[in-house]
């Protein structure tokens, strides 16, 4: 098993279409739209497009979905470097180095860092997935039921530790999202199970409406219930300053010196871009933190180091290659983007896992390949639109709400044409704003409702071929090792918190 | 200002959602917690079973946490988010309204009754958050004539719910 160069070819001639650069590209002007204002997130432009990309060939849909999300993440820089607000929570660490910059007058430079050290991010972690995916593929074809119901359960238990906020609120939403998840037929016996008499609930709570629901509407509400007037009146001041940019390239000398510290950033982003629920944010914080640990001059950090914002862009762009490859090996999604991502698959009638690189291995060269040339696309883009990308920030937020409203609904019936589904899509959007008010994090929710069918089936599946003893997950070497991973996921908090409790005593 | 006990109200709630997906297997008799078909192999209500009584004792364990750590703000109460809060139940109730005209309107007008209820959906909408008449306006006529430029148009999607 392994992807042949015959596969690529066949694959890479067929992204030389017209039109899968065309998306691209369109993929990559909305998600550096998207990006660069405040408020807007990769997650929800992924979620508000992903219905609209089933209208066109799987190929195109994916080219306008990768240019989307890629730009997404690096355009938040723009705002965080222009007006000191992350665009999107990646882009958290570059505020702190990319706004002093902008206020010394070196608002070019920090754009164009920002977007060559993304490039350079994207880039290593892309080279990564293509390099890693197969033989972890590979190591998967001795997976059976055991080790996928156990992945699957290691996935949750990272998404309940790594989310943040309360491992007590996490678990709780995390098991809710997993009952939610057995609405509709039994996996194994096909029996009814909370369908209520309604032929819509059979195939179960439908995950693409939910996600649009959660990150489209439920966030507007959000924001216009937490809505700011007098930040906004100060947004707008600063928006007028328009300090003189400068130059956008960095010198050769900049760029020598920056060069390593980008590659072992961007590496070590790959690395925690893997790591099931360990997002752009995260990267970003534990690559700022401990550039400045080995910085020569860490006391320039958070007042205008130019190294320090180029770790941020490589950092938040270099977790893409690292989520890709833990979701299209395992099936385990790294982050809210890649559960989209693997809704959709599912649209398209595929499954991540072994069988991306079996029965669509050409569909995954594509995928790979598109993420390369997304990178270059927004390369040519944002270094092009350095200087102009900040009129973007001109768009009011209300401006913003009354269109993300309409093309939730549009998003969530373009679907299946399906009314119920907007409906369902309504329903999350209310539950993810109480999420929010209520302090909940929604990451467990959505891995719970998106991996409960896989980790009901295969334990159950697993229970059947062992006649039901559940020694199987003990004895099998892969699941085995698994189960430990989760024991020590949940436990960890608990221990943590233990002996901080004693060293406080 | 007002406070409460957030969290014990959160739990509660959890404990309700849990509960009742409880009964709902309970009285199920297809949802065993065994399957007939073959000994020591779950049924179809092990996993709803198993989680719905998770939920209860982990929402009871929040009520109690909530309680102990007493009144906890999620929001401070100041006239802005009382003035948001409002503007928030609007648009929902905007939200409401639009789904209810086109979901009525639809059989007999078909795909212009979206059309219709976007337009005027934009409207309110706009006119909620403060914006002029010449703006809203403006606004509906051009995102209307986008949404049915690119969906009817361009996708043929028809809007007949």
């Amino acid at each position: 098993m392994g992807i042949g160069l015959d596969v690529w070819a066949a694959g890479l001639s067929e992204l030389m279409r017209p039109s899968v650069i065309l998306f691209l590209f369109l993929g990559v002007l909305i998600g550096t739209m998207i990006g660069a204002l405040p408020g807007l997130s990769a997650t929800m432009g992924i979620a508000i497009m992903t219905p609209i990309t089933f209208w066109f060939d799987p190929t195109d849909g994916f080219a306008m979905l990768m240019g989307l999300w890629n730009a997404a993440i690096f355009a938040g820089g723009i705002t965080a470097i222009l007006i000191n607000t992350p665009g999107t929570p990646a882009s958290i660490t570059q505020s702190f180095d990319g706004y002093a910059l902008y206020k010394q007058g070196k608002g070019g430079l920090a754009l164009g860092i920002n977007v060559i050290f993304s490039f350079m991010g994207g880039i290593i972690s892309t080279l990564a997935l293509i390099l890693f995916a197969t033989p972890i593929a590979k190591f998967t074809v001795t997976f059976n039921s055991a080790e996928y119901f156990m992945l699957a359960a290691f996935g949750l238990s990272m998404m309940v530790a790594v989310a943040g906020g309360d491992v007590l609120k996490g678990l709780i939403l995390g098991l809710s999202g997993i009952l939610l998840s057995t609405i509709g037929l039994d996996p194994i016996l096909g029996v009814k199970r909370f369908t209520f008499g309604n032929v819509n609930l059979l195939a179960g709570v439908s995950f693409i409406p939910v996600m649009i629901g959660m990150f489209g509407i439920g966030e507007v509400m959000y924001q216009i219930f937490t809505r700011n007037r007098e930040q906004e009146a100060k947004d707008i001041e600063a928006r007028k300053v328009n300090l003189a940019l400068g130059k956008v390239l960095p010198s050769k000398a900049e760029m020598k010196s920056l060069f390593p510290r980008g590659i072992v950033t961007s590496l070590v982003a790959t690395i925690i871009g893997a790591i099931p629920a360990a997002g752009g944010d995260i990267s970003a914080v534990i690559c700022w933190g401990n550039s400045k640990k080995f910085s020569k001059h860490p006391e320039e950090y958070g007042k205008g180091s130019v190294e320090g914002l180029a770790v941020s862009s490589a950092a938040n762009n270099g977790v893409l290659g690292g989520a890709m490859t833990t979701m299209m090996t395992l099936g385990i999604p790294g982050d809210a983007v890649t559960a989209i991502l693997i809704g959709s698959l599912t649209m398209y009638g595929m499954q991540p896992g072994i069988k991306m690189f079996t029965e669509n291995a050409k569909f995954t060269t594509q995928i790979m390949a598109l993420m390369v040339l997304a990178n270059v696309a927004f390369l040519i883009l944002g270094l092009a639109t350095a200087k102009v990308s900040a009129k973007v920030l001109n768009v009011a937020q209300p401006t913003v709400w009354c269109a993300v409203c309409v093309l939730c609904v549009v998003g969530a019936y373009a679907l299946n044409n399906n009314f119920f589904d907007v409906l369902i899509m309504f329903a999350a959007a209310i539950l993810g704003f109480l999420f929010k008010v209520l302090e909940f994090p929604t990451g467990p929710f959505i891995l719970g409702l998106l991996l409960g069918s896989m980790l009901e089936s295969n334990m159950r599946r697993a229970l059947v071929m062992s006649n039901g003893s559940y020694a199987t997950f003990v004895t099998r070497p892969v699941s085995c090792v698994l189960l430990i991973f989760v024991l020590v996921t949940f436990l960890f908090p608990i221990v943590k918190s233990a002996l901080g409790k004693k060293k406080a005593k | 200002m007002k406070k409460l006990k957030a969290d014990a109200i959160a739990g509660l709630l959890c404990m309700a959602f849990g509960l009742f997906f409880l009964i709902m297997t309970a009285t199920n008799p297809q949802l065993s917690f065994i399957a007939t078909t073959s000994d020591g192999v779950p049924g179809g209500g092990f996993f709803p079973y198993i989680l719905s009584v998770l939920i209860i004792i982990m929402g009871a364990a929040l009520v109690v946490r909530g309680v102990r750590q007493g009144e906890k703000h999620y929001v401070e109460w100041t006239p802005e988010n009382r003035k948001n809060l409002k503007v928030m139940l609007l648009t929902v109730a905007g939200i409401i309204v639009f789904l209810a005209a086109w979901k009525i309107t639809a059989p007999y007008f078909g795909n212009t009754a979206f059309m219709v209820c976007v337009f005027l959906f934009e409207i309110y909408l706009n006119k909620l958050f403060e914006r002029t008449w010449k703006f809203a306006l403006i606004y509906a006529v051009v995102f209307t004539a986008f949404i049915y430029l690119v969906f009817n148009m361009g996708f043929s999607i028809l809007f007949n719910a």
